[in-house]
């Protein structure tokens, strides 16, 4: 359900005029949308929050340079994006932010003991997912290869995006299996993560 | 460049690409790459249907901030925005709590004869009407009870400081304290009554009767001041009535205040708790005007104005004050 230009200009009309209920209305429809992106950028969601309480509150102290739809989705965009990024650079050198965030960012078949053991793994994780069959290899390759999301996988082969989840959760659980097999991932990390 | 932020978007990266990214997030010169990606991702989840997850709590926090914003306390630097923050959550849980005991006082009047309890924690103030219309501002830390329907006389008892303006409706307004009894028809004071004070009564219109535990009487005109000294003897003074009424308009007034006790109401009014050392720097004079600063404001500013030092834990909310 998307929030039409007419509707928004009748928002930031209402901003203008100092109306408070314009900016829960603003509210209502804006955090779930800029949570769930700060959550793709941010991966941690501790910080999300506060950031967006800041978002909000700038938006209100500069409504009066709100101008039209257009510049409002920009200056929302802009201000979140801005915050987000600013934390990340801040926190870069936080041993454990780095922690979370690479957890988060790292596809979960490299989440082992320590990431040394990588380029090991790597070659191995190839000869194994060449052992996948045809449909599992092209699902995980299109994955781990091309960056796509389950959902575009499920447009691109025309099937679901349930049937895009189950194959990569098998081939994970192969991979996994297959590695601690080989004495790479401990089998401690094998059940943790399975 | 785009196939990697769609990994790092998907959370599908492997750990060298990570490295890369986090990299490639960090450099300042990216900053406009990385918004042209990061307005992608922006766009699609303006598109996708979104769990109706909201936020109540938080969308509470914004508007106490904005109606700060607007009250005039403006954030001047960064450091001072974050203990804007910790005052401002103090001022909303004293605002919570008094809303919460009136409001669930009301919900069991109509058992009649209910007595209201109003208090305000360290850090917070409020201020609100009697059931005969009359206006009271309950300063922090400060406690009042009266009946829910006033009867022949309007009685009602305080255990700290609120500044009263009573309406004339022809009964007797009764202020009991621990110290004694204030009895008025119409009129607006100030009364001080904390266990760890001197009890003291500034009047600034009308007329105000005080007996004391000893059934000692005086009588205030406008503009006077009582103080129940250690022996339980009244001094009346004529006092600048606004230095000590002040507070109820979120300002502070000292003229050659002993720091003491200047100490002691900054203890109040934001919540923290103040070790003073050395004798001479207890009764150092204190002459400013404090106005809703933040609490790191008025340190500036005593800093500026009296030679002194401080150490603040913000942990145990300690303030260590001492000579220079």
């Amino acid at each position: 359900m998307s929030i039409s230009a007419s509707k928004i200009e009748e928002l930031i009309g209402r901003l203008k005029n100092n109306d408070k209920s314009a900016l829960d209305e603003i509210f209502n429809y804006y955090y779930p949308r800029l949570y769930n992106f700060s959550k793709r950028i941010l991966k941690i969601e501790d910080e999300i929050d506060d950031i967006l309480q800041d978002v909000f509150l700038k938006i209100w102290l500069h409504r009066g340079k709100i101008n039209n739809p257009e510049t409002f989705n920009s200056f929302i965009f802009t201000i979140t994006k801005n915050a987000l990024l600013n934390l990340i650079r801040s926190n870069a050198n936080n041993q454990a932010f780095k922690e979370e965030f690479s957890k988060r960012t790292i596809a979960s078949e490299y989440v082992t003991q320590n990431l040394f053991e990588f380029e090991e793994i790597k070659t191995e994780i190839d000869k194994i997912v060449a052992k996948l069959s045809e449909k599992r290899q092209k699902v995980f390759l299109l994955s781990r290869n091309e960056g796509l999301s389950n959902k575009e996988i499920a447009q691109k082969l025309n099937i679901s995006e349930k049937t895009v989840e189950d194959h990569i959760t098998h081939s994970i659980r192969f991979l996994k299996k297959s590695l601690s097999e080989i004495g790479i991932l401990s089998l401690l990390y094998f059940y943790l993560f399975l | 460049m785009e196939k990697l932020f769609r990994k790092y978007l998907n959370g599908t990266c492997n750990p060298d690409e990570f490295n890369e990214v986090l990299n490639l997030l960090c450099t300042k010169d990216n900053d406009d790459k990385l918004s042209s990606l990061f307005i992608k991702s922006w766009r699609d989840i303006l598109l996708e249907d979104t769990d109706a997850r909201q936020n109540n709590q938080l969308l509470d926090k914004i508007h106490y901030r904005i109606a700060l914003e607007e009250s005039n306390i403006s954030a001047k630097r960064l450091t001072i925005a974050k203990n804007l923050l910790k005052i401002a959550a103090i001022l909303i849980v004293g605002l919570i709590i008094s809303t919460v005991c009136i409001y669930n006082n009301s919900k069991t009047s109509i058992y009649a004869d209910v007595v209201e309890n109003i208090k305000t924690p360290y850090g917070a103030k409020t201020s609100f009407k009697l059931p005969d219309g009359s206006d009271v501002w309950l300063n922090s830390a400060s406690a009042l009870s009266y009946q829910k329907q006033f009867g022949k006389i309007r009685e009602v008892e305080l255990n700290g400081q609120a500044y009263f303006d009573i309406v004339k409706d022809g009964k007797s307004f009764i202020v009991k304290t621990k110290y004694g009894n204030l009895e008025v028809l119409g009129t607006s004071f100030d009364v001080k009554a904390f266990d760890d004070d001197e009890f003291e009564t500034t009047l600034v219109e009308g007329r105000v009767k005080i007996i004391n535990i000893y059934n000692q009487v005086i009588t205030l005109n406008p503009g006077q001041q009582s103080i129940l000294n250690s022996e339980n003897e009244f001094e009346i003074k004529n006092v600048n009535t606004e230095l000590f009424t002040s507070w109820k308009d979120g300002k502070l007034i000292f003229v050659n205040e002993p720091f003491q006790n200047v100490a002691k109401q900054l203890e109040r009014w934001y919540n923290v708790k103040i070790e003073i050392e050395g004798e001479k720097m207890k009764n150092l004079g204190y002459t400013g005007k404090i106005e809703m600063e933040t609490f790191s404001e008025v340190l500036d500013l005593i800093n500026i104005t009296t030679p002194i030092k401080y150490k603040f834990d913000k942990n145990t909310r300690i303030l260590k004050i001492y000579g220079q």
